[in-house]
């Protein structure tokens, strides 16, 4: 199938309105034009160039599919499932054994609280003053090295464990969060 | 990364990625690729529908680009799609905590 096939097909098969439809196809042979110019560059020959352009597209059937997805209330449905698993994670994670109470989404990090911490596995209080108040947290480490993100974000009453997040750090890379205070050892 | 444990994060990726940058769809994927170090290798076919269905929620708004000689569809966020990342930065770090805890070896 030529990029000129796949095109004609799915404009036949796009359920969107003229103006949509202009759009999408004008936007997607932009794309398959530059994905065959960086074949061809590569060494690919035309019609293989334009095979794996296409191939990235997926069938013309299931790409029309999405194009004509109604849009709705999925993005706030995605945030609630977001909060929900979230949620359960953290009702989870209250069998482990880092025991805080937070009234509030407090900024305590990880390098704040080891500074005050004895030595791995250790139990230690932690006082993190807020502008609003006073809360004292008590943490057991089972790791006190490497990185991680502020551990008490949103969770009220919860029991967690502390613990290098590891590959995790590289995620927040990508979202451009940074790894993250390190810790003391 | 398996396309259906993808799925829930692609907007939230797909935000991020715009952040701090316009992109067309082209260079999106590409700097996605980049930037997950290999790891996010995500079809076009799912990139563009998602960039659409995030445009008509008013995440994302964009305007056709002529550089460099070809017209591009330019991505970029909206107001209402930088309070949405923060959001959702938000909950991501709460989810992958929370994971990340539980399924932890002791």
């Amino acid at each position: 199938m030529t990029i000129e096939d796949y095109l004609r097909e799915l404009r036949t098969k796009l359920d969107v309105g003229p103006l949509r439809r202009r759009r999408i196809l004008r936007e997607i042979e932009g794309h398959l034009l530059d994905s065959v110019h960086e074949a061809r560059i590569a060494g690919a020959s035309r019609q293989e160039a334009e095979r794996l352009a296409i191939e990235r597209f997926g069938t013309v059937h299931t790409l029309a599919s999405r194009f004509s997805e109604p849009s709705p209330r999925r993005s706030r449905h995605l945030i609630t499932s977001f909060a929900s698993v979230a949620a359960l994670g953290a009702l989870l994670a209250a069998t482990l054994t880092f025991a805080f109470t937070n009234e509030r989404r407090s900024p305590i990090t990880l390098e704040h609280a080891a500074k005050r911490s004895h030595s791995t596995g250790q139990a230690t209080s932690v006082t993190w003053t807020s502008s609003a108040n006073s809360v004292t947290y008590r943490v057991t480490f089972s790791e006190v090295t490497g990185t991680a993100s502020d551990p008490t974000a949103g969770v009220s009453g919860v029991t967690l464990r502390l613990r290098k997040i590891g590959d995790a750090a590289g995620w927040f890379n990508i979202f451009g969060l940074g790894a993250g205070p390190s810790i003391g050892a | 990364m398996k396309r259906e444990e993808l799925k829930g994060h692609l907007d939230l990726l797909l935000l991020a990625s715009l952040a701090s940058q316009r992109l067309h769809g082209y260079a999106l994927i590409e700097e996605l690729r980049r930037q997950s170090g290999g790891t996010f290798d995500l079809p076009e076919g799912t990139v563009y529908p998602a960039l659409h269905r995030l445009e008509r929620a008013g995440l994302l708004s964009s305007r056709w680009s002529s550089e460099s000689g070809r017209r591009r569809r330019v991505y970029e966020l909206t107001r209402s799609g930088q309070e949405a990342l923060s959001e959702r930065r938000q909950a991501w770090r709460e989810f992958s905590r929370g994971v990340d805890l539980v399924v932890q070896e002791a």
